[in-house]
């Protein structure tokens, strides 16, 4: 036969209303740290992108000009932009350890 | 609830707490990767791999066409020649004949000679023999790599080779060598000098100038006249127009050599 006491029911409530606390907490951290961490990455995958991808264009004018027999001047201009996200998007792990350095190998002929 | 029961949640809770008091500390201060821009990895790629090679080919363009300017207009004060020519000199100047012996210059054969020693080459890469096509000059230096040196491999493999287009033609000497003929089969047999000078009045082109393109004078006392021909087509080399220096023998046949 079950008792049930006041106390008992009084726990029970406190239960209830934990349980909603915590949840109610869980899905705010669950969307603060999740969701919006999802979208402050893309937005800043954006940004990098697009900084990334004008980098790329600069290179095709100064393509073309060099084709055209200009000087292709800005080109040191566009060697500091590509040099300064090299610093930026390399991985972290890389990045730890210092700058990323590249090795140049070549079949000498 | 009973004892045991209240314990276990609260050390639960507790070690919930922990965690996210954890996760935030790490997330903001060490290099999880849930924090880094998502694609950084292949943007890196593109940026220090893709784009540094595109830059050195760039590089490479640019000294390709700087040499073969330089060469250019070595060649063409020279009269397309890259010593002495085998007529001799006059004054300094190549010439392109003696009498009827005519000593015209192999100028893409020596581009190619001239173009692989002026060339700047810091990694001693071998190229193969730089080929001529129009105004288009190309050469391959094999491949090329970039690579990471951090424990993450990365790497890069591109064709180094260049393919520019020096906005001038080795056409111009066959175009010369075609108008020197004419002015000396004209005139080599006026027998005053004055005639051979009034004799190319009638034919010498407006493009070419007696000894000197800045200063003409036109030579006395000899047969052999140097000359200074600006470009046909007026090419320009860096905002000067490219200048040939040759020298021409109007000797008669009936002339003594």
């Amino acid at each position: 036969m079950k008792i049930i006491s006041k106390k008992a029911m009084m726990d029970d409530l406190f239960d209830v209303l934990f349980t909603v606390m915590v949840a109610f907490f869980a899905l705010l951290f669950i969307n603060a740290a999740l969701v919006k961490s999802i979208d402050d990455r893309n937005e800043r995958s954006l940004g990098e992108m697009t900084a990334v991808l004008q980098n790329g264009h600069k290179i095709i004018v100064e393509q073309e000009a060099l084709e055209q027999g200009g000087d292709a001047s800005a080109l040191l201009g566009v060697r500091a932009e590509i040099e300064k996200h090299s610093t930026t998007l390399p991985l972290k792990a890389a990045r730890k350890e210092g700058e990323v350095t590249l090795l140049v190998e070549g079949q000498q002929k | 609830m009973n004892k045991k029961g209240a314990v276990v949640l609260h050390w639960i809770l507790f070690g919930i707490i922990a965690a996210i008091g954890l996760f935030l500390y790490y997330s903001n201060t060490s290099d999880l990767p849930v924090q880094a821009p998502l694609g950084s990895w292949q943007l890196e790629m593109i940026n220090s791999f893709l784009y540094k090679s595109e830059l050195d080919l760039l590089d490479l363009d640019l000294s390709a066409r700087e040499t073969g300017w330089k060469v250019v207009s070595e060649l063409a004060g020279r009269g397309g020649f890259l010593e002495q020519s085998s007529c001799g000199m006059e004054k300094g100047v190549n010439r392109w004949n003696i009498v009827d012996k005519w000593c015209l210059p192999d100028e893409k054969e020596n581009l190619k000679t001239l173009f692989f020693q002026l060339f700047p080459n810091p990694e001693g890469r071998g190229f193969s023999p730089l080929a001529i096509a129009g105004q288009r000059i190309m050469s391959s230096g094999g491949m090329k790599t970039l690579k990471s040196t951090d424990h993450y491999l990365r790497q890069y493999t591109y064709d180094y080779s260049f393919n520019v287009n020096l906005h001038y033609s080795f056409d111009e000497y066959a175009q010369l060598a075609a108008e020197a003929r004419k002015m000396v089969d004209t005139c080599r047999g006026e027998e005053a000098l004055e005639a051979v000078a009034e004799c190319l009045k009638l034919v010498k082109p407006e493009h070419w100038h007696y000894t000197s393109c800045d200063v003409p004078v036109v030579p006395q006392e000899t047969r052999i006249w140097p000359f200074c021909v600006k470009s046909p087509n007026n090419v320009e080399i860096e905002g000067k127009v490219v200048e040939y220096n040759l020298a021409l023998d109007f000797t008669g046949y009936s002339d003594p050599v």
